[in-house]
C-alpha cells in the first residue's frame, strides 16, 4: 500500500489552473523531495495532498484510502513553512508542540501521561527540551522551525510533510533537524518535503520530483546542482528565466539519470 | 452605608462576576486571531436584534441573541472565504447594526431611541432574578465550552491550517466560537452595555499577556483579572455612585496600565542582572584585522 | 417691462403664501400641540372648527422626542402651536424658529413648582437626597397638567388665545372651555375626597412626574430616578429610596406606562411591595381613553395603594 498516490491531479485557484495532470506515488519509507522554482506549483501540490487546497480533477489516495474518505489524519504530520504572525498572546514551546497530540487523542479527551511523554520525546529529538516553557516568540527562526517539527513528530505520524523546512533557517538548526528527520526515516517513517534547495538534507533524499509550470518535469534520483547552484553560499533566491530548454531548468543531467 | 444588604446589589455583583469570568475566557481566542473588535461588531448587530424585539414586543434580549448569532456566523463565513478584508466586514456590521436598531425602534409604536440607552450602557441595577438565572446559565455554558475545548481552540487560533491537517473539525469549532461570541455579547449587554463589551473581553487579556509566558497562564490570569475588575467595579461604583459597567472598564484599564509599567520596569531590572542566554553559533567567524 | 414683472410676481406669490396660512384646504384653524394633555385641551376647546395635530406620536415617550422634517413643517404652518416650554427641547427649538409669534406656552399661565418642591402645603422646601434634576426653564417642574385646578386655568387661557387668533369662533371656544372647567372642578372634588384620609401619604414612583398632584392633594412624592425617566438609578439612589419605602411601610411602587417597569419592579422586589401603574398622562396608551378616564384610573390606583377610604 502506498503512502500517497496522486493520479492525474489538476488544481486551480480563482480560475487559474496551477497544476495540470500531476501523478506521483510515495511508498512507505521513501524520502521524496519536491523541487521547483517559485510559482511552479510545488507548494500547491503538497497543500492539495494535505487537503488544504481543493482538488480540481483527478484522485488522491492516502494510505490506500481515497482522500475525501480519509479520517486517520493522526498518521500525517505537517510542518508548515513558518510559525505564523504573532498576535501578542503568548504560547510556550510546550503548548505549541502539545497541539500536535490533538490528532491522536481527539478534541474531547484531556491530555494524559502519554501525551506529555510524547511532547517531551519530540522536543528532545529536536534538542529543544530546555526551552519547553519559554514563549515561542523568544526563539530564533531556526528554533521556531524545530518547534514546528517537534509538533508534527509529537503525534507519532507515519508520514511527515514539510513545506520548505530550510528556508531562512540557520545552519545549526538545519543540521539538527536533518538529524531528526534521519531518525524518523530509520524508524520507518515516510517523508515528503518541498524544498528550494536541499543543503544538509541532500543525503536523506531518495527521490526528487521537479515541478515546472504545473507539471512533473522530472522524477528520479536527486540531480547534482550545476553551475552557481553548486556553490556553498548559494541561497537560491533569484528569478528563473521564463524560456526553458527541455523543461529542466539549469540542473545538468548526468548519465545516471533517466529523464522522464 | 452597606449597599450589599440589598438584593439588587447582590444580583448586580453576581451578574458582573459571571461576565467578568466568562468574557476573557472567550476574549483570549479572539485576541489570538486578531479579532479583538469583533465583540463590538457583534454588539452593534445585537442592537438590531434589540430593535426587532422591541418592534415585535418580544423579549429584546432573546431577539438580540438570535440576531447576534446570525451576524456572528455571517462574519465567520466571510472571514473563512477571505474575500472581504476583516476590518471592512466589521465596519459594515458596526454601522449596519446600530442604524438597523435605531430605525427599527423608530418604527415601533411605543419605543424610542431612548429605550436603546439601557442596552448601550448596561442596566445592571435592574436585573431581575430571572435575568440573573439566564445570565448564570449562559455564562456557565460559555465557560464550560471555552475551557473544555481549550486544546482544540488553542490549536485553531494558533495555526488554523495545521489544525485542519490534524483533522480537527475546524469549521464547526469556528462556528461554535461565533455563537459563543454572540451569547457572551448579549449577556454582557446587561452589565457593561453593548458599547463596552469588547473591553471586558479584551482588556484583561491584554493586561495578562504583559506578564505571562504561555497560553494557559494567560487565560487563567485574564479570567482572574476580569473577575476582580468586575467585582471591584461594582463595589467601587456603589461607593462612588458611578455607573457599574463603566467603572469596571476603567478599573480593568488601570490594571492593564499597572501591569504594563510593572513589566517594563521588571524587564529593565532583570536585563541588568542576568547574563545573556545561549546564542546560536555564528554563521560567520570574525577575525581581528591585522594591523600592519 | 417683462423683466420687472417676474420679480414682482414672485414677491406677490410669496406674500400670498405668507398670509392665510392658518386655513387649510378644509378651512379649519390648524393647531399643533406638543404632546397628549395639550392635544386633549385643544380638541375639547376647539371642537369641530379646529384641526389638531400632535408632535409626539401616541405611545411614545415625550421627553426626548425628535421631530421629523415634516413635523417641523407642520409647526411652521400652524395657526397656533401649543406647548410647554422646557419639557421637550426639540419642540422648543422648532417653535422658536418657526412659530415664535404663534405659540402658546401652557406653563407660563399658571404658577409653577420648583423641581424637588413637592411637600404638602407648598412650602417650597425639601427634595430627596441624591435627587437628579433635569432643568426645565429655570429649574421648574413642567408636569402641570396633573393638577386639575391648574389644568382648568390653562384651558381658560388657551380659549382666550384661540379667540384672539381665530375671532370668528371665539364664542365657541369660551363656551367649551367653561364646560371643561366644570368637568375639571368635579374631578378635583373626586380627588380631594378620595385622598382625604389615607393610611400612607408617601407616593413612590419611577420618575418624579407627580409633584403637582402631590402638592394639590397633600401627598409626599418619592421618585426613584429624577424628573426625567432615565434608564437606571445609581445604586445609592435605589438604596435610599428602598430605605425610605421600608420606613414608611409603602405597599405599592408606582410606575408609568411608557417606560420599562424594570426599575419599579426591582425596588418592589427589594422592599416586598407590589407594583401598580400610575399614568403621568405624558402620552395615551389606550386610544379609547382620555384625560378624565386616565385620571380616574390613577385615583383608583392611588386610593388602593395608599390605603385611602372614600
Amino acid at each position: 500500500m502506498s503512502v500517497v498516490t496522486v493520479r492525474h491531479a489538476a488544481v486551480g485557484y480563482e480560475g487559474r489552473e496551477i497544476l495540470h495532470d500531476v501523478s506521483l506515488t510515495v511508498e512507505p519509507g521513501d524520502v521524496v523531495a519536491i523541487l521547483g522554482a517559485n510559482g511552479s506549483g510545488k507548494s500547491t501540490l503538497i497543500r492539495t495532498i494535505l487537503r488544504l487546497v481543493p482538488l480540481g480533477r483527478g484522485e488522491i489516495d492516502l494510505f490506500g484510502t481515497a482522500q475525501r474518505k480519509f479520517r486517520d489524519w493522526a498518521r500525517v504530520g505537517y510542518v508548515p513553512q513558518r510559525l505564523g504572525a504573532g498576535s501578542g498572546v503568548p504560547a510556550t514551546v510546550g503548548e505549541v508542540v502539545a497541539s500536535g497530540r490533538l490528532a491522536r487523542r481527539g478534541i474531547f479527551r484531556p491530555a494524559g501521561a502519554a501525551d506529555k511523554a510524547a511532547v517531551r520525546d519530540a522536543l528532545t529529538d529536536v534538542s529543544l527540551l530546555d526551552r519547553v516553557d519559554d514563549p515561542v516568540s523568544t526563539l530564533s527562526g531556526g528554533q521556531q522551525q524545530r518547534t514546528l517539527i517537534a509538533r508534527a513528530l509529537a503525534g507519532k505520524p507515519d508520514l511527515l510533510v514539510l513545506d520548505e523546512p530550510t528556508a531562512g533557517v540557520d545552519a545549526g538548526s538545519q543540521e539538527a533537524f536533518a538529524a531528526a528527520l534521519g531518525r524518523f526515516q530509520l524508524a520507518g517513517g515516510t517523508i515528503l518535503l518541498v524544498a528550494h534547495e536541499l543543503g544538509p538534507l541532500r543525503p536523506l533524499i531518495d527521490r526528487a520530483v521537479v515541478v515546472h509550470q504545473g507539471r512533473i518535469a522530472f522524477a528520479g534520483l536527486p540531480p547534482e546542482p550545476a553551475g552557481h547552484h553548486a556553490e556553498p553560499d548559494h541561497d537560491h533566491v533569484h528569478p528563473h528565466a521564463v524560456q526553458q530548454q527541455a523543461g529542466i531548468c539549469e540542473w545538468a543531467p548526468t548519465d545516471r539519470i533517466a529523464a522522464n | 452605608m452597606d449597599l450589599f444588604q440589598y438584593d439588587f446589589m447582590m444580583r448586580a455583583l453576581l451578574g458582573a462576576l459571571i461576565i467578568g469570568l466568562a468574557a476573557p475566557a472567550l476574549g483570549i481566542y479572539l485576541v489570538q486571531r486578531r479579532l479583538s473588535l469583533i465583540g463590538d461588531g457583534i454588539g452593534h448587530v445585537a442592537l438590531t436584534g434589540v430593535g426587532v424585539g422591541l418592534l415585535l414586543h418580544q423579549s429584546p434580549v432573546l431577539a438580540a441573541v438570535v440576531v447576534a448569532a446570525i451576524g456572528a456566523i455571517g462574519v465567520e463565513l466571510i472571514r473563512e472565504r477571505g474575500r472581504t478584508s476583516g476590518d471592512l466586514a466589521l465596519a459594515l456590521l458596526f454601522y449596519g447594526g446600530i442604524a438597523g436598531g435605531v430605525v427599527l425602534v423608530s418604527l415601533s409604536a411605543d419605543a424610542s431611541s431612548n429605550s436603546l440607552v439601557q442596552y448601550l450602557f448596561g442596566s445592571l441595577i435592574t436585573t431581575s432574578p430571572q435575568d440573573i438565572a439566564v445570565i448564570a446559565v449562559l455564562g456557565v455554558a460559555v465557560l464550560i465550552a471555552m475551557l473544555a475545548f481549550r486544546p482544540a481552540l488553542f490549536a485553531i487560533s494558533n495555526d488554523e491550517e495545521y489544525a485542519k491537517v490534524s483533522g480537527l473539525p475546524v469549521r464547526a469549532l469556528n462556528l461554535l466560537m461565533a455563537v459563543t461570541t454572540a451569547v457572551t455579547v448579549t449577556i454582557a449587554m446587561r452589565t457593561v452595555g453593548l458599547l463596552l463589551i469588547s473591553a471586558l473581553m479584551v482588556i484583561p487579556v491584554a493586561a495578562a499577556q504583559q506578564v505571562t509566558r504561555g497560553f494557559r497562564t494567560t487565560m487563567a490570569a485574564a479570567m482572574g483579572i476580569g473577575l476582580c475588575a468586575a467585582g471591584a467595579g461594582v463595589v467601587v461604583s456603589a461607593e462612588a455612585d458611578t455607573p457599574p459597567g463603566a467603572t469596571t472598564v476603567i478599573l480593568a484599564l488601570a490594571v492593564f496600565v499597572a501591569l504594563t509599567v510593572g513589566a517594563v520596569g521588571w524587564r529593565m531590572v532583570r536585563r541588568r542582572s542576568q547574563p545573556p542566554r545561549d546564542v546560536e553559533p555564528p554563521d560567520v567567524v570574525l577575525q581581528e584585522a591585522e594591523v600592519r | 417691462m417683462r423683466r420687472r414683472l417676474l420679480p414682482v410676481l414672485l414677491v406677490l406669490a410669496t406674500l400670498a403664501g405668507c398670509g392665510g396660512r392658518a386655513a387649510t384646504a378644509s378651512g379649519k384653524f390648524e393647531i399643533v400641540t406638543a404632546f397628549y394633555p395639550l392635544q386633549f385641551l385643544s380638541e375639547r376647546i376647539g371642537g369641530d372648527v379646529v384641526s389638531v395635530t400632535t408632535l409626539t406620536k401616541p405611545g411614545a415617550e415625550p421627553h426626548d422626542v425628535e421631530l421629523t422634517p415634516r413635523q417641523v413643517g407642520d409647526v411652521a404652518k400652524a395657526g397656533l402651536a401649543v406647548y410647554i416650554k422646557g419639557f421637550q427641547p426639540a419642540v422648543d427649538q422648532a417653535i422658536a424658529l418657526e412659530a415664535k409669534d404663534r405659540a402658546f406656552n401652557a406653563a407660563s399661565v399658571v404658577p409653577l413648582l420648583e423641581l424637588g418642591d413637592d411637600d404638602s402645603g407648598g412650602d417650597g422646601e425639601g427634595g430627596e437626597p441624591g435627587h437628579e434634576h433635569e432643568e426645565a426653564a429655570g429649574g421648574e417642574d413642567p408636569h402641570v397638567w396633573l393638577d386639575p385646578v391648574r389644568f382648568a386655568t390653562i384651558a381658560d387661557r388657551l380659549a382666550e388665545r384661540l379667540g384672539q387668533a381665530d375671532p370668528a369662533h371665539a364664542a365657541g371656544y369660551t363656551e367649551r372651555a367653561r364646560g371643561l372647567r366644570a368637568e375639571l372642578a368635579a374631578l378635583n372634588t373626586e380627588f380631594t375626597d378620595g385622598l382625604k384620609t389615607c393610611q400612607r401619604r408617601e407616593l413612590v414612583t419611577s420618575h418624579t412626574a407627580f409633584a403637582y398632584l402631590a402638592n394639590r392633594y397633600d401627598l409626599h412624592q418619592v421618585g426613584i430616578t429624577g424628573i426625567s425617566p432615565e434608564a437606571e438609578p445609581t445604586p445609592q439612589r435605589l438604596a435610599a429610596v428602598a430605605r425610605e419605602a421600608r420606613a414608611t411601610g409603602t405597599t405599592t411602587i408606582y410606575f408609568e406606562t411608557l417606560v420599562s417597569p424594570a426599575v419599579a419592579e426591582t425596588l418592589a422586589r427589594e422592599v416586598g411591595a407590589r407594583t401598580a401603574v400610575l399614568d403621568p398622562l405624558e402620552g395615551l396608551v389606550d386610544q379609547k381613553a382620555d384625560y378624565f378616564t386616565v385620571m380616574r384610573q390613577n385615583l383608583t390606583a392611588l386610593t388602593a395603594g395608599l390605603g385611602c377610604e372614600g
